[in-house]
């Protein structure tokens, strides 16, 4: 999806910059019973706007949104790096990170080489902006909390790196992620909510949830000691769910759809309430 | 209600027994002295409730609302809030929490609070007030999450203001204006508690702004979240912001430079 701003933005969803300028955030989280420790790592390559944040005249900032909570949080920092802590009995589901650059004050006739020469052939003179005006955005990051183990151990994010409408499952961290094209991760993120769309979150995490259970079954070097396997299988415990040594393949199904509370019946819930 | 008592939730089996029962016995709904402890009694199938971890630390005992003014019921939101002083944003969205908060401790003043006209239909408006799983009416119709919500923003509002405003004024303006929570809840822009803030600071400042300016004002300010990210805005900005906003909507020429 295109972003369409009426001043430069530097992100990788427009065109506005020069290729060379970059705005990316490393996030990363650990859980403590009900606090997630969150460290954020800006990376900018942009020296118009590296040069406002030393300035203060821009700062960092990482918006934090749960649309279950309506619960929203901002943290700002004019170094590359952030550090804060997420309460847990604050979110419910779906939680967006988004990082942004924006102005701390007015800016003034606000151009640059960066820009390409749509923007200067726009508007020769520069940009007048606001406080607050978005300079920067870069691609959200997802975190989901379910209220039978707190943080989700599968986390959705959009990546540049990936075609168009297909996804990547990884297992090498210790939670599975499963990364989409930007677009189709806009895509599934605006569906989730809409009764014809509410299979396809599940969906994908259906199949997730299938590879990796399948690693655990065939005792995969790739599960071994990662939090998403221990979590898991500490459920498959809970719930006395064992594999059929004769038919793993289908035991894999039914675990799946076990752990994730039968996703259809859900999604005939949802209709119910639609029509009513 | 003693200090300090165990909050309970719906089991499954629980809030399957009351939706079928509901949709059997609607005119119970409409009785404010319906009995449900009785009614679960008969429920055979398991257990019905279940400890919620939680506990009410005050008392859920609620006046019912006034006939001719009941959206003025909201008023006590502040008390429900107060005494359900564990209750957190997760657990407030927790149905089976709700429901049996609906059923078992503000059922007579649930009855007092919603008018029942037709042409509703009984189940949607039971399922509305005592039930809702849908997350679009579960902080708006659903009794017990209408209270906790509209107490828990405000309380958030009064926090942002600056000592400007206090929780109790600002659920003052929510209940005398229905409109103005829901719309709270419907605009991701309003979710910003000190903009919230500034917004309510302005009703009070403007007795006589009506529902189309208030509407038109929001809308202005909603328009400047596209290419602002309004959470990095000071309180005076926000204030100027809001302010220019309300300007905008009595003289249409003014420029929209904020």
């Amino acid at each position: 999806m295109n972003l369409s701003m009426p001043h430069p933005v530097l992100t990788p969803r427009n065109s506005n910059y020069t290729s060379g300028c970059k705005f990316d955030a490393r996030i990363e989280k650990e859980s403590h019973e009900n606090i997630i420790n969150v460290s954020v790592r800006y990376s900018l390559a942009s020296k118009k706007l590296e040069g406002l944040v030393e300035t203060g005249k821009a700062k960092y900032f990482l918006a934090i949104k749960c649309n279950s909570t309506w619960h929203r949080e901002v943290y700002s920092t004019d170094k590359h790096i952030c550090n804060f802590e997420m309460d847990v009995c604050n979110y419910e589901g779906k939680v967006t990170l988004v990082p942004y650059i924006a102005t701390v004050t007015r800016l003034k006739s606000f151009k640059s080489d960066e820009h390409t020469s749509a923007m200067h052939d726009f508007n020769p003179n520069g940009f007048d902006l606001p406080a607050g005006s978005i300079l920067a955005m870069a691609d959200p990051y997802e975190i989901t909390f379910d209220s039978n183990n707190n943080e989700s151990i599968i986390t959705m994010k959009s990546s540049e790196k990936v075609d168009k409408n297909r996804y990547e499952i990884s297992f090498n961290n210790e939670y599975i992620l499963i990364e989409l094209h930007n677009e189709t991760f806009n895509k599934v993120n605006s569906m989730r909510n809409q009764t014809s769309g509410g299979l396809l979150h599940p969906s994908l995490f259906l199949i997730a949830l299938e590879y990796a259970i399948r690693k655990i079954a065939e005792d995969s070097d790739d599960s071994k000691g990662y939090r998403w396997a221990n979590a898991i299988t500490t459920i498959m415990d809970k719930k006395n769910l064992t594999f059929d040594t004769n038919n793993i393949e289908s035991s894999v199904h039914k675990i799946a759809q076990t752990l994730l509370e039968d996703p259809l019946s859900r999604l005939f819930e949802t209709s119910g309430d639609e029509h009513e | 209600m003693n200090m300090s008592e165990i909050l309970y939730k719906l089991t499954s089996v629980g809030y399957n027994f009351l939706w079928q029962y509901s949709k059997d016995h609607p005119a119970q709904y409409r009785d404010p002295n319906t009995d449900f402890d009785a009614i679960l009694s008969t429920c055979k199938d398991g257990p019905y409730r279940e400890d919620s971890g939680l506990k009410i630390t005050g008392s859920l005992s609620i006046p019912p609302a006034n006939d001719s003014a009941r959206h003025m019921g909201d008023k006590c939101c502040l008390d429900f809030y107060n005494s359900m002083g564990e209750m957190t944003p997760r657990t407030a969205i927790d149905p089976m929490i709700l429901t049996y908060i609906n059923h078992f401790h503000i059922h007579e003043y649930s009855v007092s609070r919603w008018e029942f006209k037709p042409p509703t239909e009984i189940s949607k408006f039971i399922n509305n007030h005592w039930f809702s799983t849908s997350h679009r009416y579960l902080a708006m119709m659903n009794t017990a999450g209408r209270l906790w919500w509209m107490a828990h923003m405000a309380t958030l509002a009064a926090k942002s203001s600056d000592g400007r405003l206090t929780a109790h004024e600002i659920i003052d303006k929510f209940s005398n204006g229905p409109e103005y929570y829901n719309r709270s809840l419907q605009l991701e822009v309003l979710r910003n508690p000190a903009l919230l803030a500034e917004v309510i600071l302005i009703l009070i400042d403007n007795p006589g702004l009506g529902i189309k300016q208030y509407r038109s004002m929001i809308m202005a300010v909603n328009r400047e979240c596209g290419a602002r990210l309004l959470d990095a805005l000071s309180n005076n900005e926000l204030k100027r912001l809001t302010r220019h906003a309300l300007d905008g909507t009595r003289d249409a020429d003014k420029p929209s430079v904020l």
